[in-house]
């Protein structure tokens, strides 16, 4: 007598088929013509944000507590994107001779064979003329800590990406410090110099100038998937509605020269200058828009023999070539399998590029898709 | 462009290699396989560790960047089932960046280069032979392979590009970073470009690894 034994095939639920066999699953999925998460093969998620009204001057004239000068919440899909702008000031190192009036006359004396640095053979770098913002990506995982390397490339990402497409000058940065001074009645007037304004400066005796340094902390909740074009909208949304603060020097404070001795009798002259940052007034910060473009990714999927044949029976969708371009990777099964991708940042009007990512064998006629697919997206973004 | 290169420098590693791409040199060593550490085993291939140390400095988030564009390279051409359940670690210093601080093309280009020796000093298995190149464009829309500091400094955009080398030929892409403002057009022309050079790098690779095999075998044939 022999017992029967009978063998059923284990089955798991689609979930746990994407946990524990990804690309089995992706495979499976594209095969029929869909993607895991149900978006169409050259689909973009959609992507919505406001201010998110955390900025220090919201759209009404009040002002609230707050020293974030900017903001953006953005969402896509299941993922939150909360960028906040602050700003610091910074004092500029200038030459010397910038400084100082008499700087030629004390090199005549003390360094005779110093040549004028203002004008040496070193070419211009075509990014002196700009600045970049300085982010820090946070990305959720219910756990704190050092910061995990995808932060870390996100952030630097973001900054060679922001500094190299040219959107922020170095003078949308600079200071334009103004002036607080009581006169006789004892009425406090601030004045600002205008930017069509060619009177002199205030004489603030040495010439000083100072800049804002701009930092961006981007929190990011519900991860699915590659995360800088979502980064890259965010930060620049939040930059959009920034503004920056008016800042004032006190005119009792203005040309003050404070001895301090130092070891024994040399005396040095330390000038200080304090900056108020005006609670009221403020500019908007002036960014180069044409520069201004989206970050959109790529992935390529080659389908295995297998996944067409187990499928050809069925009624399936004709699928015309081996390997498939997948938009806006999204999801677990698409960003492990995507093992060839393609990331690309571009300009306002998708004419130029501003940052172009391939990893692996990309043909050009995907290249070209992704591009002519970027100038689409870029289309409807605009509306 | 001086291209010179060297291998088996350090004794204490299992592969390593020198490159002197002109302004910009860059010792890489490999050690593997190795032991790793628990939580960078994998079951089925090699786990891979990739370091880049600056030339000035302790490294920071860009040479972070640095790594993940390294390691986005290397894991397509280690045959990583070979070694399961082991560590490659690879360590490129920088001696001399040869760039501003802004510009990172240089500098990934030799440390592709020379991890690319580094591997194959090291006898781990590769699935394809590699090189790298750098590219920028200045603002009149020329190409220039292998940039100097000062033409890097008044480009408009810096490429570099890394081809997989097929029978001695460049076959296709592996890799391409691009930054700055170019066109589609300039795309196609510095990948056309990057693939005429990158034989060339490769050709020059192979004088190197012929002198390292003459060494190593202490026969003569």
């Amino acid at each position: 007598m022999s017992e029967e034994f009978e063998f059923k095939p284990m089955s798991f639920p689609p979930a746990v088929v994407a946990r524990i066999s990804p690309e089995l699953s992706l495979q499976r999925h594209l095969a029929i013509g869909i993607r895991p998460n149900l978006r169409k093969f050259e689909e973009f998620r959609n992507i919505e944000f406001n201010d998110g009204g955390l900025s220090r001057y919201g759209s009404d004239d009040q002002i609230k507590n707050t020293s974030v000068l900017g903001s953006s919440v953005l969402k896509s899909g299941n993922t939150t994107v909360i960028t906040t702008i602050t700003a610091g000031i910074i004092e500029e190192d200038l030459p010397a001779h910038e400084i100082n009036d008499d700087a030629a006359a004390v090199n005549a004396v003390f360094a005779k064979d110093k040549t004028d640095d203002s004008n040496n053979d070193i070419p211009k770098s075509q990014l002196d003329e700009y600045e970049s913002i300085y982010p820090v990506v946070e990305v959720e995982r219910g756990r704190v800590g050092a910061p995990t390397d995808e932060e870390m490339i996100l952030s630097q990402k973001l900054y060679e990406t922001f500094l190299h497409s040219k959107i922020l000058s170095k003078d949308s940065l600079k200071v334009k410090v103004g002036l607080r001074s009581i006169d006789s009645q004892g009425k406090v007037d601030i004045y600002y110099k205008d930017d069509d304004d060619d009177s002199e400066d205030f004489g603030l005796g040495p010439k000083r100038s100072w800049k804002f340094v701009l930092y961006a902390k981007v929190k990011v909740f519900s991860r699915s998937g590659p995360l800088f074009d979502l980064v890259w909208a965010s930060v620049l949304s939040a930059l959009q509605n920034t503004k920056l603060p008016r800042a004032h020097i006190d005119e009792n404070a203005a040309d003050i020269k404070i001895p301090v001795k130092m070891r024994g009798n040399h005396g040095t002259i330390r000038e200080q200058y304090q900056i108020i940052c005006d609670a009221i007034s403020r500019d908007p910060l002036k960014l180069n828009n044409e520069a201004i473009g989206i970050s959109s990714n790529f992935g390529i999927i080659d389908i295995d023999e297998e996944s067409i044949q187990t499928l050809q029976n069925e009624d399936s969708m004709e699928i015309d070539s081996k390997s498939i371009l997948l938009t806006d990777i999204e999801g677990e099964e698409e960003e492990i399998s995507s093992k060839k991708t393609i990331s690309i940042v571009s300009d306002r009007d998708s004419k130029n590029l501003k940052s172009l990512t391939i990893i692996g064998n990309v043909s050009n006629d995907q290249l070209r898709k992704s591009f002519e697919l970027t100038k689409f997206r870029f289309k409807h973004f605009a509306k | 462009m001086t291209l010179e290169s060297e291998t088996t420098i350090l004794n204490r590693v299992d592969g390593s290699a020198s490159l002197d791409a002109g302004e910009t040199k860059v010792i890489s060593s490999v050690s593997g396989p190795i032991e790793p550490k628990a939580r960078q085993e994998l079951p089925t291939t090699s786990a891979l560790e990739v370091i880049i140390r600056a030339d000035i400095g302790v490294s920071n988030t860009r040479e972070k960047l640095l790594e993940d564009k390294l390691r986005a390279i290397l894991s397509q051409v280690i045959i990583g089932h070979l070694f399961p359940r082991q560590l490659i670690q690879i360590t490129s210093q920088v001696l001399e960046s040869g760039e501003d601080r802004e510009y990172t093309s240089k500098e990934l280009s030799a440390i592709v280069n020379s991890s690319y020796l580094a591997l194959i000093d090291a006898n781990i298995g590769l699935s394809v032979s590699f090189a790298a190149q750098d590219i920028a464009i200045t603002e009149s829309g020329e190409l220039i392979a292998g940039p100097t500091k000062e033409q890097l400094r008044s480009s408009k955009s810096s490429h570099v590009v890394v081809y997989a080398i097929e029978n001695g030929e460049p076959s296709n892409i592996l890799f391409s970073d691009s930054i700055g403002t170019f066109t589609e057009d300039e795309v196609y022309r510095v990948l056309a470009i990057a693939k005429q050079h990158t034989g060339k790098v490769h050709q020059k690779f192979r004088k190197t690894l012929q002198e390292k095999v003459e060494k190593d075998f202490v026969w003569s044939v």
